[in-house]
């Protein structure tokens, strides 16, 4: 009997959300009480394509034919037509509007082909659930070789020279970390994996907990071994439910298979890993107030130097690293530096992975090496814009910048976008069009991290307070131009003196609205206009009487009976009970509602 | 009777952390919730007794972060999120129509102690945004009329059962 071919339905949060589980239930029934088909097929779950628009979906055989959308009256079709009849089922596959054609296979869907894959590759391919599944992927492969072949030190050499660099949005060289870590001599010593992930916008952490939760372990007991550490902690936040439960389930695993414990591999070498969570709190991201909640109180961070690695967790050594990072580390030890070090820019080696959401045709998450361009990214991997015309790209969430137009040919790298007044932060991206306003937006991130300072030092409490103020008046449209020149000085102020990043980098998107789109900032105060039609204060909407029909439509939607008329005569806006929400413009079939 | 059953309970949950550390109170302060449903002044005491520290600092403590509830949270507890890609979807105005529907502000309880209601910064769905969450099911790509109808739905559950 041959080897079964495989039926992959995929289980992260993403298409369990839209019934991923019905599916596999499903598919995994039939499957069993059908004897021809047993013998042929195995269904299993698989870890995130990235593609989760098009959830839930179902991956069927060694050539991937790909389903997409799929619920269980389709999961039964997949069984008649294309298990028991061979015929692949034309119309659930995924249909690319540019060649007007659907797409069969896996491989050749734009949005995945065009990706150039090294940690999320094997994924959705591998049980995130089932340590043999991993194992055929060159699972532990590395830790086997580190264990084997290396001397400690020559690890963190290793990493040192991959010049891999932090992904949770630091950028600091890894292997300069471990090797500070290694030096070390009190005890225990930990090793941390910061999934605390928390940025608006940002999901790569989950997705990769989620779906490749035997990685990141593999990853963590390499940076053990490699710095001698002892004790491996894996932070997370408790509303990552699913990230939670595949988490545990595989650390169950590894104890169970001794892979973690005394003697890890049956190897002279100790390791311990245990989950901590995050109690919900965005400043605990930040690594002291991560430390600070682990040891039960208010996540404050800390004044660095001492760094984590002299005096962190329970003030021993401590590394911490992003979850990404860690991810990164059985690719490097298997790949072998040298080639890893082709991938990339001259200064940011690897691929990063980043989630792309926005008002943008494909979203989903995404692995490119460094030095690709946003254009790249938004037309070629996203297949460009929703309905409305692209206007900016706002990238590493609240820390990050918002990044015209003028720039979307621009390389993604840490020394490009250093350079652009933004932020890499974790990689989210997320896409804006014209009905944003970049006003707006500011005053939402200012918002957030007013929401989430944790009001320990004066910087960051009061100059997020003062910044929203003087967005919101200028949102209000009372906003005069002095009102510019503070913004400045408060930022200033904020990113020379603010304790930690969070009140350092709260000011970029501000920063980066002053530099980019100054214009649209002068005509929110000046000429009392948001061009977006977003701020309530700054627009108007008018009917027209000549191209209104009277159909109604308006005057059905309006939430606040603002709108009055005849069936079949124009109709009226009240300008004094009308809230500006402008629901009425959306639905007007003759475009007779104007705005200004 | 029912106070006595409950520092049965609580003591059940005590006796686990025989030598309780300062850095324990996060987890039995978890532990005591889970049981309880929120942490009551009562049993923030009696924790903080046990643990050694001020009531004053393990309420510090326990109001820093959002996984604590300090107050009887409602039976379901709707999530919604505001991130920024639920944001460029228009979650603002699903939030404001959710506080319309339930008339309370996010953090509140509804006065028949049935919803909870929630916002949260990122709940990591950007790809299906808007998105919302109830108790534990995630909703995707929601809108007003599919948040309306889902909290019917449970008004009619709830009622009809009782």
């Amino acid at each position: 009997m041959g080897r079964k071919q495989p039926i992959i339905v995929c289980s992260n949060s993403g298409c369990v959300s839209s019934g991923g589980i019905d599916i596999f239930i499903t598919l995994y029934s039939e499957i069993f009480n059908n004897p021809n088909l047993i013998e042929k097929y195995e269904v299993k779950k698989g870890g995130c394509h990235g593609f989760c628009e098009v959830g839930p979906t179902v991956i069927v055989g060694d050539e991937k034919v790909f389903y997409i959308k799929v619920d269980t009256a389709k999961a039964k079709d997949i069984i008649n037509e294309h298990l028991i009849n061979g015929k692949i089922i034309e119309r659930y596959l995924f249909f690319d509007f540019e060649t007007k054609k659907r797409v069969p296979y896996y491989d050749d869907i734009p949005f995945i082909k065009k990706q150039e894959r090294l940690l999320l590759k094997s994924s959705p391919f591998v049980d995130p659930e089932d340590f043999v599944d991993y194992m055929k992927y060159d699972g532990f492969k590395a830790l086997e070789t580190v264990l084997d072949k290396y001397q400690p030190l020559d690890v963190c050499n290793m990493i040192l020279h991959s010049e891999l660099r932090g992904r949770g949005g630091g950028g600091f060289y890894t292997g300069k970390k471990w090797l500070i870590q290694a030096e070390q001599i009190a005890q225990p010593k930990y090793v941390i994996c910061n999934g605390d992930e928390g940025d608006p916008g940002t999901f790569m952490d989950k997705y990769l907990m989620e779906g490749d939760p035997f990685r990141i372990l593999e990853g963590i007991l390499i940076a053990g071994y490699a710095t001698m550490s002892n004790c491996g902690i894996v932070y997370l936040r408790k509303e990552y439910d699913l990230a939670v439960k595949r988490m545990e389930n595989a650390l169950k695993i590894l104890y169970d298979k001794k892979f973690l414990g005394y003697s890890v591999m049956g190897r002279p070498f100790a390791f311990d890993i245990k989950i901590e969570y995050g109690p919900g709190a965005y400043i605990c991201g930040e690594e002291t107030a991560l430390f600070a909640s682990i040891e039960s109180k208010r996540g404050n961070p800390k004044v660095k130097p001492p760094f984590p690695t002299e005096r962190g967790l329970f003030d021993n050594p401590t590394l911490i690293n992003n979850v990404e990072t860690y991810a990164n580390i059985r690719d490097i030890i298997n790949l072998g530096v040298e080639e890893y070090l082709k991938i990339g820019t001259a200064e940011s080696k690897g691929t990063k992975i980043f989630t792309l959401s926005g008002s943008i045709k494909h979203s989903g998450l995404i692995e490119m090496p460094f030095g690709v361009t946003f254009d790249s990214i938004i037309n070629d991997i996203g297949g460009g814009m929703q309905k409305l015309k692209f206007k900016a790209i706002q990238v590493g969430g609240a820390s990050g910048g918002i990044i015209p137009i003028s720039d979307i040919n621009e390389q993604i790298s840490f020394e490009n976008l250093a350079k652009l007044d933004s932020l890499l932060g974790a990689g989210g991206i997320v896409v804006l069009d014209e009905s944003t306003c970049v006003v707006e937006m500011a005053k939402y991130y200012i918002e957030f991290a007013q929401e989430e300072s944790c009001g320990f030092c004066v910087p960051c409490r009061e100059g997020t307070q003062k910044l929203l103020k003087i967005l919101n008046k200028i949102i209000d449209g009372e906003g005069q131009l002095d009102d510019i020149e503070k913004i400045r000085s408060i930022s200033s102020f904020m990113f020379e003196t603010s304790l930690c990043g969070l009140g350092r980098e709260a000011i970029n998107p501000v920063i980066s609205m002053l530099k980019n789109f100054d214009q649209e900032l002068k005509e929110h105060i000046k000429d009392k206009k948001c061009r977006a039609g977003v701020c309530p204060r700054l627009v108007k909407y008018v009917i027209n009487k000549e191209s209104c029909i009277g159909c109604g439509a308006c005057k059905l939607i309006c939430p606040v009976n603002a709108i009055t008329g005849i069936q079949g005569q124009y109709h009226t806006i009240d300008r004094e009970m009308c809230i500006r929400c402008g629901q009425c413009y959306k639905i007007c079939p003759k475009e007779a509602i104007l705005r200004s | 009777m029912d106070s006595v059953k409950n520092s049965n309970i609580l003591d059940k949950i005590l006796k686990k952390y025989a030598n309780p550390q300062r850095s324990d109170l996060s987890k039995i302060l978890l532990d005591v919730q889970n049981e309880f449903g929120y942490l009551s002044e009562e049993l923030i005491r009696k924790v903080s007794n046990f643990v050694g520290v001020s009531a004053t600092e393990t309420y510090g403590f326990a109001s820093f972060y959002s996984m604590y509830n300090l107050e009887k949270p409602g039976k379901y507890v709707i999530r919604a999120c505001k991130g920024t890609a639920c944001h460029v979807k228009n979650a603002n105005r699903l939030i404001r129509d959710i506080e319309n529907y339930l008339k309370i502000k996010p953090g509140e309880t509804t006065k028949d102690g049935l919803f909870k209601f929630e916002v949260s910064s990122c709940l990591g769905v950007c790809a299906l945004a808007p998105v919302l969450i109830i108790n534990d099911k995630t909703y995707t790509r929601v809108n007003s009329k599919i948040v309306k109808s889902l909290i019917d739905e449970i008004r009619r559950g709830n009622s009809s059962g009782s």
